[in-house]
């Protein structure tokens, strides 16, 4: 009796897996043939987007109108939509397609409703989308960053990112700024480094975007963002930044200080020489961007900085004052320095750089 | 006493058959899970639901070697063709006894440096440094004293410039997008400390400029039927234990950490075998402890192709030194066990790991014989155990074939139908012989245990194009 129990479970269990291994191969078969019928369907979609775009007349119709709702509206179509137009990049012309974007721009819209009933990863798609879309094209679609706004709600990581993508393409700054805002808000975790890169991508007035970002921040993550994305800009933002050298956010002042790395301020100069006798985590990044701030007082204290404890804070005072033109004197007095740190460092970075060199 | 004996006899009997069939049930529910995850990411990634970024955060690749000679020059080559923008390499000669520092001298230009570096872990003193000037990246020689992988490891890690570590072994070669796959859960999850990638046997890779052009069945039984484990064990087990953060193990072939965490737990453990174990688990007990909210992931699309033995000798002393280190490991993070303060770690996975990995082949061993003994003493009839054993071989080898073939259509692998053939006759080889002789070989272990244990296990390596 126990016996048989015992082979009827193996047997249900073998069963069991009998039915996997079935559904794994019709599936590792399925696949294939998926594949090609992908492949088919996208060459397809090439050929016929290249037809649209060059003929004005045809997609002025409503049964093409009809033809393109129900390619937009099937999730597989649409992802083969979606790939012959990145296949399809610069083979036509961007003027044509702008003009057809214009064209089907109500098709379009109603679609993006109706995607916003969808389950988030086809809502994704969706965005992913809107984000192909060429600028001068993106300009007719601005109003979409509202319909958009609405696929953030029970999202994942995935379709926030695609619809941040498609938010920058856009330029529409308020819709940005909300969903930003609803970021905050939700308290929903996104790489600070995606976010940044993504605003200088935006299409709009990206100084004005900052400021009113920067108006509106409730967090550090948001301020170390906002900075981050500052320190692309070609513009001077440093009104806003310098405050933030005195941050009591580590993660922001780390930001802060990297900033004036690149955005050279006599203001910020200062205050890095003081970051710099902290010497603390921070000062490693100070003594970095004193490679920037040429000058006597500068030397001199990232000479005294090679003493510091800190690893990090030795090794960027000395890769700072190797681009500052030392005299043979001052290089010979820190290469012979008494204290271990400063001649260990100096004389490495120093190597470092003839063998760079050679 | 007859009667003392037969009770003693069923006793185990039962015991041993629900211990089979509680594997099994969790072999079921792995492969099941393991393959709605890989369905389910693939359908994801088909409808562009991925984090595609031109660049992530850097990362330092740490390469520890002791006698690499013959694959690490290939090894490093591989790391050199990365699909990533900002990363560097440090290779740490933990006193090879061969050729390994001359020919990474020779091959890459590397000049004498004299670096300082700061020891924020333990580890033997460095003798000399090396750096490679004019490649795609920084790559860095240090050669130090023997201390064994843990030490060379923490060496790696004093010598790193950035925040999260990638450590591999010296005979692995990466897929050109495996670093920018590994690195992705940390973008898309705050908490992420620790992330493992699938390791895979080179044996069966066909490579060209770190991109995959092929998959074959090796000739070699002992390399096939790793081939068969390895993806029964990554592809099932470690995907199902990815659901509840319960993975204890991130392999040393493959494994990303964040820097700040692991040197805050104290770094590699210079005294275990199974340093890349132990870490894991201490990252684990050290997070809890701090009550620092945490993740440990696994990629399963991050790939790293490594060598695997080619002999049943090799094989013995790797499988040798991987079972002292899960003892080890264990033994030092005893305290998680069934301690709710850990979660699923304590109640889940340290049980798992304990039952099924540390102990299994000795209750295999005692349940078979108990069986056998059992049968010619009447106690259970012959036809049953005979046919149980078939039964269960049976299942085990369709599972095995059932995660394969997911392996196949997930990285898209193309193969011959004779390779197919060929995998479907090494999984019932692998679950009739190998697992038996594995077991021998993990029963056997702890002989010699005191003179050997901080050794690195010295196995035989052939050349990339030569395999």
């Amino acid at each position: 009796m126990q016996q048989s129990v015992v082979s009827m479970i193996i047997s249900f269990y073998i069963f069991i897996s009998t039915a996997l291994l079935i559904f794994n191969l019709a599936y590792m078969l399925s696949s294939g043939v998926k594949k090609r019928v992908m492949d088919r369907r996208i060459s397809a979609e090439m050929e016929w987007q290249k037809q649209i775009v060059s003929n004005p007349v045809n997609r002025a119709g409503q049964k093409f109108q009809k033809r393109l709702y129900r390619r937009l509206k099937d999730t597989a179509k649409l992802s083969a939509f979606v790939e012959a137009i990145e296949r399809n990049r610069n083979k036509i012309p961007e003027n044509q397609i702008v003009e057809c974007l214009r064209d089907c721009r109500m098709t379009i819209f109603k679609a993006a409703e109706a995607y916003r009933k969808r389950p988030a990863m086809e809502r994704a798609l969706f965005a992913y989308l809107i984000s192909l879309f060429p600028d001068r094209a993106a300009e007719e679609y601005t109003r979409m960053g509202e319909i958009l706004l609405g696929y953030l709600e029970n999202s994942t990581v995935y379709c926030r990112q695609n619809v941040l993508q498609a938010l920058y393409r856009l330029g529409n700054e308020d819709a940005l700024v909300r969903a930003l805002q609803i970021f905050q808000e939700q308290k929903w975790y996104h790489n600070s480094k995606l976010i940044a890169d993504g605003l200088a991508e935006y299409r709009g007035d990206r100084v004005k975007l900052a400021r009113r970002l920067w108006n509106q921040k409730e967090d550090e993550i948001m301020r170390v963002i906002l900075i981050q994305f500052m320190n692309q800009l070609p513009e001077d933002m440093s009104d806003l930044v310098l405050p933030e050298l005195s941050s009591e956010y580590h993660e922001v002042r780390f930001a802060a200080v990297r900033y004036f790395t690149k955005h050279i301020n006599a203001e910020a100069g200062k205050c890095l020489l003081n970051i710099l006798r902290e010497d603390s985590d921070v000062s490693s990044a100070a003594a970095q961007a004193l490679g920037s701030y040429p000058g006597e007082t500068a030397k001199q204290e990232l000479m005294l900085a090679l003493q510091s404890k800190n690893w990090y804070v030795r090794h960027n005072s000395a890769v700072s004052l190797m681009k500052m033109n030392l005299s043979p004197e001052e290089t010979r007095k820190l290469i012979t320095a008494d204290d271990r740190y400063v001649r260990e460092m100096f004389t490495y970075v120093w190597e470092s750089r003839g063998t760079a060199e050679c | 006493m007859l009667a003392v004996l037969e009770f003693g006899l069923k006793l185990i009997n039962w015991f041993f058959l629900i211990y089979l069939m509680i594997y099994a049930t969790y072999l079921l529910l792995s492969v099941g899970v393991g393959a709605w995850d890989l369905y389910y990411a693939n359908k994801m990634r088909a409808i562009k639901n991925e984090i595609k970024h031109d660049y992530y955060f850097p990362v330092s690749i740490l390469v520890p070697a002791y006698n690499e000679e013959v694959t690490i020059v290939d090894s490093i080559e591989s790391l050199l063709k990365l699909d990533y923008r900002l990363y560097e390499i440090i290779i740490v000669d933990d006193g090879s006894t061969d050729d390994t520092v001359a020919v990474l001298k020779k091959h890459f230009n590397m000049i004498k440096v004299n670096r300082p570096i700061r020891k924020k872990l333990a580890c033997a003193q460095e003798k000399e440094i090396y750096e490679a000037a004019g490649l795609k990246v920084p790559v860095t020689l240090i050669c130090k004293h023997n201390g064994g992988k843990g030490d060379a490891l923490n060496m790696g890690i004093n010598a790193s410039s950035y925040p999260y570590f990638l450590c591999i072994d010296a005979d692995s070669m990466l897929q050109a997008d495996s670093l920018e796959k590994i690195v992705q859960p940390v973008m898309e999850q705050d908490n992420v400390v620790a992330v493992g990638g699938l390791v895979r046997a080179a044996q069966s890779l066909q490579i060209e400029n770190g991109k995959r052009v092929g998959f074959r069945m090796p000739r070699n039984l002992v390399t096939s039927m790793q081939i068969m484990e390895y993806d029964r064990s990554f592809l099932a087990a470690r995907i199902f234990m990815d659901r509840f953060n319960g993975n204890m193990i991130i392999s040393g072939a493959f494994g990303l950490f964040k820097k700040d965490i692991v040197i805050a737990a104290g770094g590699y453990d210079r005294e275990t075998l199974g340093e890349d174990m132990e870490l894991v688990m201490r990252m684990h007990v050290f997070c809890r402890n701090n009550k620092i909210p945490y993740s440990v992931r696994y990629e399963p699309n991050a790939v790293c192709w490594s060598q695997v033995p080619e002999s049943l000798g090799d094989l013995r002393k790797q499988r040798r030194r991987w079972h002292l280190g899960l003892f080890q490991s264990m033994a030092k993070h005893r305290r998680i066990f069934m301690n709710r303060a850990y979660g699923w770690l304590g109640m889940g996975s340290y049980l798992y790991y304990l039952l099924y990995e540390l102990l299994s082949p000795v209750f295999q061993l005692v349940g078979w014989v108990a069986m056998a003994a059992s049968a010619a003493a009447g106690i259970l009839n012959w036809d049953f155990m005979v046919r149980f054993y078939l039964m269960y071989t049976m299942y085990n080898a369709i599972l095995t074939i059932t995660i394969f073939f997911q392996r196949i259509y997930t990285l898209n692998l193309r193969t011959k139908l004779m390779d197919i053939g060929k995998a479907v006759l090494v999984c019932i080889l692998e679950n009739v012989f190998f697992r038996l002789f594995l077991d021998m070989v993990r029963v056997t272990a702890f002989i010699g245990y005191g003179k050997r244990k901080k050794q690195w296990g010295k196995i035989k390596r052939v050349k990339q194009d030569s395999i």
